[in-house]
C-alpha cells in the first residue's frame, strides 16, 4: 500500500460537464456528482450494443483511503463519494483559483485488478473556506498545487509537480444540514 | 458547528431494483472455517451459501453460519468419474477452489472443478447429497433473511455494479468481522471490519480475490450508513 496520491494524465476537452458537490447530515456522505457530460460517438454506440446483447460493462472504482471514484471509463469519472462527518472538516481560507483554466479529461495513473478496482492507501483532510463556499480534498502529504484543471464547472484538480492529484476543489457546495443537524457558520 | 449529530437518517429497504444483474460471486468465510476451505457455490441462489473442508483423512461441509453439516473419512479409493461433473448436492451447487488453476462454471454447464476423494465420498449418495444441499440452503436463507436497512446514499451503491455487495455478505460482516466505533464519529454507528473474496475472470477462469469489506451500520435502527470493499 502506497501513501502517495496517484499521478493523473491530462487530455484537453472543449467542454466542461457539470457536477454538484453535496453532502448531508442523512448520509454523511460528500457526494461529487458529473453529470451532462456529452459522450463521443463511438462510447455512446458501444453502449448501444452492450444494452442491446444485454452485456453488463464493468465500471471502475478507485478507493484512495476512505475516497471511492468511480470512472465509467478510465477516463470518465462519474462520482467521488467520502463517506464523512462535517465535523472532522478543518476550517481555513482557501486559496483563490486562477482564472481561465483549461478544460480536461483526467485519466489516473492507477493499476486495476479484475474486477476493474484499484486501491492505495491515500490519506486525505477536508478544508472548508466559508467564506468563499467552497471546499478542499486534499490528497497526501500537505502540498500547493502547481497546476490547475477544470475538471467540471464546479469541480477543479490541483497537480503537484510530478502531476500527482493533491486537491480538489469544489465549488458551489451544498451543505444539506437538517432540522436537527449541524449549521456551518462563518 | 453548533448543534451535535443526531444521526437521523431516514431508513430505507432494498427494492429487488437496487441489485446490478448477475450472480453474487462472494464469499465471507465464517469463524472457524479454515481458510483453506472451498466454497460451494449455488446455481438457484446464485451465491456461494457453504464450504468443503478436507484435513487428516475427514472431509466437512460447514454451511455459512460456520456449522458443520456433513462429515465423512475419506474414501480410499479416487474415483474413476470426477463426481462433480455428475452430481454435486443437489445438481446445482459447484465447488470453487481458491487456486488458480480451478475452473468455475457459471454458465451452468459442467463444473470442471477436480474434486477429491473425499468429496467422492460426499456426492456418491445422491439422497445424502440432497439433504445437504438443502440444510445449506436453509442456512443461507435465514442469514439473507435477516433486514438491513439503508441510506439513501448507500442503497444507490447498492445498485452499482462496481459497488454492490450481497446483503448476506454484508450481513456476514456484520456477524464475523471486527467491531469498533466509527472512525467518523457518528453516534450510535459502529463500523465493521472483515476479509471478503470476490471472484475474478481470466480469460476463462476464475480465481478468488481478497478484500477487506467494511461496513458502518447505526445499530439502533440497522441502517448502513457506509459500506466498501477495497
Amino acid at each position: 500500500m502506497t501513501t502517495a496520491p496517484p499521478r493523473i494524465t491530462i487530455a484537453e476537452c472543449k467542454e466542461p460537464c457539470r457536477a454538484v458537490t453535496f453532502w448531508s447530515t442523512e448520509t454523511f456522505t460528500l457526494t461529487i456528482q458529473f453529470q451532462g457530460r456529452p459522450e463521443p460517438q463511438e462510447v455512446a454506440l458501444s453502449k448501444q450494443l452492450d444494452r442491446r446483447f444485454g452485456i453488463e460493462t464493468l465500471p471502475y472504482r478507485i478507493v484512495l483511503g476512505n475516497i471511492e471514484v468511480m470512472l465509467e471509463k478510465v477516463d470518465l469519472i462519474q462520482s467521488i463519494d467520502i463517506y464523512t462527518n462535517i465535523d472532522q472538516w478543518q476550517r481555513a481560507r482557501l486559496s483563490v483559483l486562477p482564472t481561465h483554466l483549461q478544460n480536461a479529461l483526467v485519466a489516473f495513473d492507477v493499476e486495476y485488478d479484475g474486477n476493474h478496482i484499484a486501491s492505495l492507501e491515500v490519506p486525505h483532510t477536508i478544508i472548508w473556506d466559508d467564506t468563499s463556499q467552497q471546499l478542499a480534498l486534499c490528497l497526501g502529504a500537505p502540498s500547493v498545487p502547481a497546476r490547475w484543471y477544470a475538471v467540471a464547472d464546479t469541480v477543479f484538480f490541483g497537480l503537484a509537480d510530478d502531476c500527482r492529484l493533491c486537491e480538489v476543489r469544489c465549488t458551489q457546495v451544498a451543505i444539506q444540514t437538517g432540522v436537527t443537524g449541524h449549521v456551518i457558520q462563518g | 458547528m453548533t448543534e451535535p449529530y443526531t444521526g437521523k437518517e431516514s431508513a430505507v429497504r432494498l427494492t429487488h431494483g437496487a441489485q446490478p444483474r448477475g450472480g453474487s460471486e462472494f464469499a465471507v468465510w465464517p469463524k472457524g472455517i479454515p481458510l483453506s476451505a472451498i466454497p460451494l457455490y449455488d446455481e438457484e441462489t446464485k451465491a456461494v451459501i457453504g464450504f468443503y473442508h478436507e484435513s487428516q483423512g475427514i472431509t466437512r461441509i460447514f454451511d455459512l453460519q460456520g456449522r458443520m453439516v456433513a462429515m465423512e473419512e475419506v474414501g480410499l479409493e479416487t474415483p474413476l468419474i470426477d463426481p462433480l461433473d455428475i452430481f454435486l448436492l443437489g445438481g446445482s451447487i459447484r465447488a470453487v477452489t481458491k487456486g488458480a488453476l480451478s475452473l468455475f462454471s457459471r454458465a451452468g454447464a459442467r463444473a470442471t472443478v477436480r474434486a477429491s476423494a473425499g468429496m467422492a465420498a460426499f456426492l456418491s449418495s445422491r439422497a445424502a447429497g440432497q439433504a445437504i444441499g438443502h440444510s445449506l440452503r436453509l442456512s443461507f436463507r435465514a442469514v439473507a433473511r435477516k433486514q438491513l436497512n439503508f441510506t439513501s446514499v448507500t442503497a444507490r451503491h447498492m445498485a452499482e455494479a462496481g459497488r454492490h455487495v450481497p446483503v448476506h455478505i454484508l450481513q456476514q460482516a456484520i456477524e464475523t468481522g471486527t467491531r469498533a466505533a466509527d472512525p467518523q464519529g457518528v453516534a450510535g454507528a459502529y463500523r465493521y471490519v472483515t476479509k471478503m473474496w470476490k471472484l475474478v475472470k481470466s480469460g476463462s477462469e476464475y480465481t478468488w480475490k481478497e478484500y477487506t469489506l467494511e461496513v458502518v451500520v447505526r445499530e439502533a435502527d440497522w441502517t448502513v450508513l457506509h459500506f466498501l470493499y477495497r
